[in-house]
Order: C-alpha cells, then structure tokens, then sequence
C-alpha cells in the first residue's frame, strides 16, 4: 500500500516495526538520537544497514560522530512525529517514551491513535490515558487505514465453504473444536479451512491451537 | 551314578537347552554346582536337598557334583531346581525302572521347601524355544500352565509338586495339561475399561490420535496442566486393532520374562499401555541388568509408550529412544551376553508448553517470557523431535462442554482405523513395512506422490509458515494417513492442509 513506517530503531517494538515494514516488502525510516556512525543499541546495526539495502532511510539530526547521550532520546521523538501522518501507540508505561511522541504529534495536530488495553495492566496505563485526551482507538488494521483515509470497499471473495468458516472467525481466539461445532463442519474439514485461510493470510494461529480472524486481506 | 536332564534356558527370547548333569559318587560329603552358575542357583543345592528330603526321600551323605552344560554360558535364576532334584534323584538311585523315556523331556521349575514347585518367568519364551529345539514333552510349573495354552505341537505339562512328577515318571499320575484355541482366548477379550466417549469435547486432538492409530504415527501432545492430555493419551490403545495371534505370542514373550503377566491372563490380548514416571534410568527404560531385562520399551511392544511431561525426562535417557524408535528392536551389550528385545511401539509424549505451564492457554495466562519458552521447548532435540510425527496442542475444556452430548465411542473408531490399516498392510505387501509412519524417504517418493496443486500449497506453506525442511516428509506421512482413512487413492490438497495442522511446534514454536 506504500504506508512507510517511521520509528526510533530500539528495542522492542522500534524494531518489530521496522523488520515487519520490510518484511511486507514496504520502506521505513529510522530516526536516532545519535550519530549516524553510532547506532544504538549495537545489535541493530546490521538492522540499520538492512533498512538502507532496502531502500530506507536512517535520519539523525546530530553529526556522523555524535556519541550516544541519553538525554536526547525524548527530544528526537519529535522528529519521528512531525514526519508521521499519524502516530499508533501500541503499549506505553507511565512516562514512556511513546507517550512523549504522541504528545509532540497533538501539538503538531496529527493523528495520534492508540490501542487500548486493560485497565489493570502497566503497559496500558500510556495508552488508555492518551485515548482520554483524545487519540483515535484503534482495534484493527482497518481502523488505521480509516485514520489514513484509505478507502477499504474490497470485499473478501470466499467460496462457501470458505466463507462459512471465515465469518465465525474473530479478534477472539477460539480452537478449532469451537470453529467446527460453530459452523457445524467435521474437525478435519475445518482444520484444511483454516490451514487455507492461513495461508492466504486470512486467519492467523495463536499458540494453543486457537485461531483468530486476520484483517490483512481487506488491504 | 551319572544322569543327564534335559532342561531350558533362555538367551534374550532365543531358547537352548541345558543338559543338567548330576554325578553322585563316593566321597566328602558336598554339593558342587558348576557351569556357571549365579548366586540364585548356588542356593538351589539348599532347596533342592530340603525339597527332596521332605518329599519323603532320604539323601546318603556323598558327593554331588552338578554341572550345566553349556558350560559357557552364564545361568541366572531359580528355574533349574525341578531337573537338579530330578538328576540327584536318579543318581542316588532313589527313582529308577521309570517307564518313561527322558531323551525328549525337558524339566523347568522353581522348587519349594516342602516339595511344591513355584512358578518362574519366561515358561512362554521357553517353551516355544524347546518346541523349536525339538523337545516333545515338558513339565513345568502349574501356576505357569495358562499362559501356554495357545502351543501345540509340543505336550507342557504341569506339575504341582515334586512327588507328582516322580509318579509321573513312574506312571502312576497323568500330569494336567491345558489347550485352548486363539478363537477362545481373543473372545475373552475383557474389553478396555476406558473408551474415547468418556472424553467430552477435544474433538481435535481425538482426530489427531485417530490419525496417529491408523498410521501408526508417533504424536506428541502439547498443553496447560489438567487439559486432558493423559487422559486422551491413555484412550490410544482402545482405537488400535487387536492383536492378532503373532503379535500377541511376542507381547506376551516378553512380559512372560519380565515377569509382568498377570495370574488370571493366558495370553496378553490387550494392546500394553507403559508410561514409566520421568525419574526412570536409561537401564530400566531399555531394558539392562547384568543378564539384560527387557525394558519398558520392549513391555510396550505392539502397544504404546506413553512419557507424560516429556519436558522433565534427564535428556540422554530420552537419546536412547533414537535408534530403538528407527529399528524396532533394541539390542543391549553387556559383559556377559549381548540380547536383542523386540520394541515395535507408539510413542505418546506430552508436555506443557512452557515452564509455567499456561502459554497459549485461553483460561490463565502465562508468565514466562519468550526466552523462556524457547528454552523449554529446546529440551527435546531435533533428532529426537524428528522421530515424532504428529505434534498437536491440547486445550482444556469450557465448563459448559463438560455435560454435552456423548463423543464417538472407541470401537466405531476403531473401525475406520482397521479399515486404513488394511489399505496400507495391502499397498506395502512388498516393502515388509505395515504403517506410513514407517516410510524411508525413497518409499514416501514412491508411495505419497502429489500433485502439482498440493505441491504449490507445500511451497506457499513453507515460506508462510516457515516450516523447517524437516517437516516436509512428515507432512506427506501423515497427509497419506489422512487419504487412507478416507479411502481415497491419491493424496490430494485438502489432505496435505489437513497435515501441516498436526506439525504445530513447527508452526509456532518454530522461529
């Protein structure tokens, strides 16, 4: 779809993201608070030259020899957003970084959207607050393309069979003996379905044998 | 006086007989046993003496000199104490004018102080052994008659104590001697007390065993504590065809050494269910000893091996499982003899999914991390994950499924499994191989060929979902099943769809 993703080139989901932009053969752009000659944190260097070999692009405002400080990792965050037509918090703490991009992002009137979590959970804490000052829920890819403004009027074209498995398909995970009594299928019927729709990218399978619908295809 | 009696002994489950030679002559009062002999039949000139003493004979003090010829090989066990009295008998003279001729008798028998002879182990093995050497009658323990019932050709006679087979030998007493058909023993068939219709739910994992009964796959069962896994995997046995009579003779061989048979059993004609506790040693798993026992893996042959929390067996035990899984049979060298155990069984494993034992579970949730995962489920090898066919996760079921209706019973999927049993026994007539899961790599060329349709689905699965290399034979394996439990010909695409869902470590635990 040419979506580029911008992220910071961290641990954690920094790096999800990027190694999935490229993965699903897109571009992305990695913002660092260092030097370009110093990436950090260093396993991602070969990340960093993967990104380049791909056509991306790694941005720094410092010079090539800056050392790594702390400090200023905040104060780029404001450059992730300001490229960015929207922001998605996945998961932010209680003064988390995210939290910091999605408040330069309202300053800078762009979307900012959030996926919300329980209440009860640390993670969460970031993300539930900012959707009370008023960042986009969002529960699904299509609810991120809505944001975008992409028109989604593709319909999924499944043959019966198919279908009827698909539509008992949700964002809850169910096994495969829920699916099959669900839809009133003999278990090996359900598991060569499910298996299909798999590959075509329309389920997905969690551990425990569970199985839950994947938005993918409505790209 | 010299007299020679015939008796049996065994070498792993090949027989050959012993000549049990006895010479009593003037001099220093003293028995000497030699050949030899181990501790247990050291003390048998004790039980011996004493049996015939109080069996009413009375022993002059000379010399007794007891030899077991082949000299060269080791004996172990009480069985020999019936042919040593009966050879010190004669001797001393104290039976003789016998209208019986002993060329072609063989004695085998623990004996009693007061006379009774005790049952022993390994009187099948024994006694198919002696029939093959070319021995007409033998006489054994009493207790030991019915697990015999099934022979013929060679007369087994039981005998209850001492006197009665002196007259025997005289001819005064008819030893008792039991028969019955196959046909009367397999009706016996006390029906398994457990049954795939008292599993509620799991309609999944019941289809995967199905699979595995009809392939004769090994399967590996993955899930959070008190989802049913031992349960499920117990019920295995109910759904695999009977024994027939060959596969019941070498179950029963087995047990019958190992001493595991039980009173009221002539033979075994249950499918044996073995699932030793993870504390087990290679030795006892294997089979070992100084003079090597037949091990769990052997007591599970023709039946299934169940190792529940796989996870916690000591790692090299479960490495011994490599070669006996690919062979068959598993040979064990010691100092003293090399043996070789049948040990054609299924293997069950179950294990949770993580240390903590809730990842992927849909009621608790998990708290170990993703290194920690990886860590628990690195504990089985590859190798020995190779051996496994068909991986499958199990989840625990809903409260409200728990009173629904009853599931399929076992004998209804017995019969489908029966029916693909016989498609595969028809179709690898020539390969001497019974099962897909037995398939080297060339016969899966030959015999799983799909087309072009389903081998493009294999190539998008393989880059979708990452599957290792590895799993591509496995999945024609089990794909072959599936078609055989359809009765259809060739593998098609829906099969093979339907396999890659029974390879789930590859699927997720893969990466």
């Amino acid at each position: 779809m040419g979506i580029c993703i911008i992220s910071g080139l961290a641990k954690g989901i920094d790096t999800v993201a990027h190694i999935n932009s490229m993965y699903e053969e897109g571009k992305t752009i990695a913002i660092i608070a260092s030097g370009l000659n110093k990436i950090y944190p260093p396993e991602n260097n070969v990340l960093s030259e993967k990104i380049i070999q791909n056509g991306g692009l790694i941005l720094s405002e410092w010079e090539p020899d800056e050392p790594i400080e702390m400090s200023r990792f905040p104060k780029r965050n404001r450059i992730i957003s300001a490229l960015a037509d929207l922001i998605l918090v996945i998961e932010a703490k209680y003064r988390s970084g995210s939290t910091i991009t999605a408040r330069y992002g309202f300053k800078q009137k762009k979307e900012v959207a959030c996926i919300p979590g329980n209440i009860t959970q640390k993670n969460s804490y970031g993300t539930n607050r900012l959707l009370q000052e008023g960042a986009n829920l969002v529960m699904s890819t299509k609810d991120i393309l809505d944001l975008l403004g992409y028109e989604d009027n593709k319909e999924v074209e499944l043959d019966g069979r198919f279908k009827d498995v698909y539509d008992n398909l949700c964002a809850l995970p169910q096994t495969v003996d829920e699916i099959s009594k669900r839809v009133n299928k003999r278990i090996s019927e359900v598991n060569e379905i499910l298996f299909m729709l798999e590959v075509d990218g329309l389920a997905e399978s969690l551990p425990g044998d569970r199985y839950i619908r994947c938005m993918k295809s409505t790209i | 006086m010299l007299s020679i009696i015939k008796s049996m002994s065994l070498k792993g489950l090949e027989g050959y007989i012993i000549d049990v030679q006895v010479d009593v002559s003037s001099g220093l009062p003293e028995w000497e046993i030699v050949g030899l002999p181990d501790a247990s039949i050291k003390e048998s000139k004790e039980r011996v003496r004493t049996a015939i003493k109080n069996s009413g004979y009375e022993l002059f003090s000379r010399r007794v000199l007891i030899n077991l010829a082949p000299a060269d090989i080791r004996k172990e066990g009480s069985y020999l104490d019936l042919p040593i009295a009966i050879g010190v008998l004669f001797s001393s003279k104290l039976i003789k004018n016998i209208n019986k001729t002993l060329e072609n008798t063989a004695f085998v028998g623990e004996l009693s102080l007061n006379g009774k002879i005790n049952k022993v182990n390994g009187i099948l093995p024994l006694c198919i052994e002696a029939k093959r050497l070319g021995i007409k009658n033998i006489i054994i323990p009493k207790g030991n008659l019915k697990e015999t019932t099934i022979l013929k050709g060679i007369k087994v006679l039981g005998a209850d104590n001492l006197n009665e087979v002196i007259e025997y030998l005289y001819g005064k007493v008819k030893l008792k001697e039991k028969r019955c058909t196959w046909e009367e023993i397999s009706k016996k068939q006390n029906k398994y007390a457990i049954d795939f219709m008292d599993v509620k739910g799991q309609e999944n994992v019941k289809r995967a065993l199905e699979i595995c009964a009809a392939g004769g796959h090994n399967i590996l069962l993955i899930g959070s504590p008190g989802s049913g896994k031992t349960m499920l995997a117990q019920r295995l046995i109910t759904i695999i065809p009977d024994l027939n009579l060959e596969e019941s003779l070498e179950t029963t061989k087995i047990h019958s050494i190992a001493g595991t048979l039980k009173n009221d059993e002539n033979l075994i004609i249950t499918r044996p269910f073995r699932s030793p506790h993870h504390t087990i040693t290679i030795s006892s798993l294997v089979g070992g000893g100084k003079v090597p026992k037949p091990g769990e893996i052997s007591l599970a042959h023709n039946g299934v091996l169940f190792l529940d929390e796989i996870a916690e067996f000591d790692k090299n035990t479960l490495e011994v499982l490599r070669e006996p899984l690919e062979d068959k049979k598993i040979t064990i060298s010691r100092l003293n003899q090399t043996l070789t155990y049948p040990c054609n069984f299924m293997l069950v494993a179950s294990m949770n999914p993580c240390p903590c034992g809730y990842y992927g579970c849909s009621y608790k949730k998990c708290t170990c991390n993703q290194n920690d995962i990886k860590k628990y489920m690195n504990k089985l090898s590859g190798p020995f994950l190779d051996r496994i066919d068909i991986q499958i996760e199990v989840q625990r079921v809903s409260y409200d499924k728990l009173d629904a209706n009853e599931g399929e019973s076992s004998s209804k999927i017995k019969e489908r499994v029966s029916k693909a049993r016989k498609i595969q026994e028809l179709r690898y007539k020539k390969e001497n191989i019974f099962t897909n899961a037995e398939l080297n790599p060339n016969q899966i060329e030959k015999y799983c060929k799909i087309n072009e349709e389903s081998n493009q689905l294999l190539k998008i699965a393989y880059q979708k979902l990452s599957l290792s290399t590895r799993a591509h034979n496995k999945i024609l394996k089990i794909a072959r099943t599936i078609a055989d439990l359809e009765g259809v010909k060739n593998i098609e695409k829906r099969h093979i769809a339907e396999a890659i869902q029974y390879r789930s470590l590859d699927k997720k635990y893969s990466e």
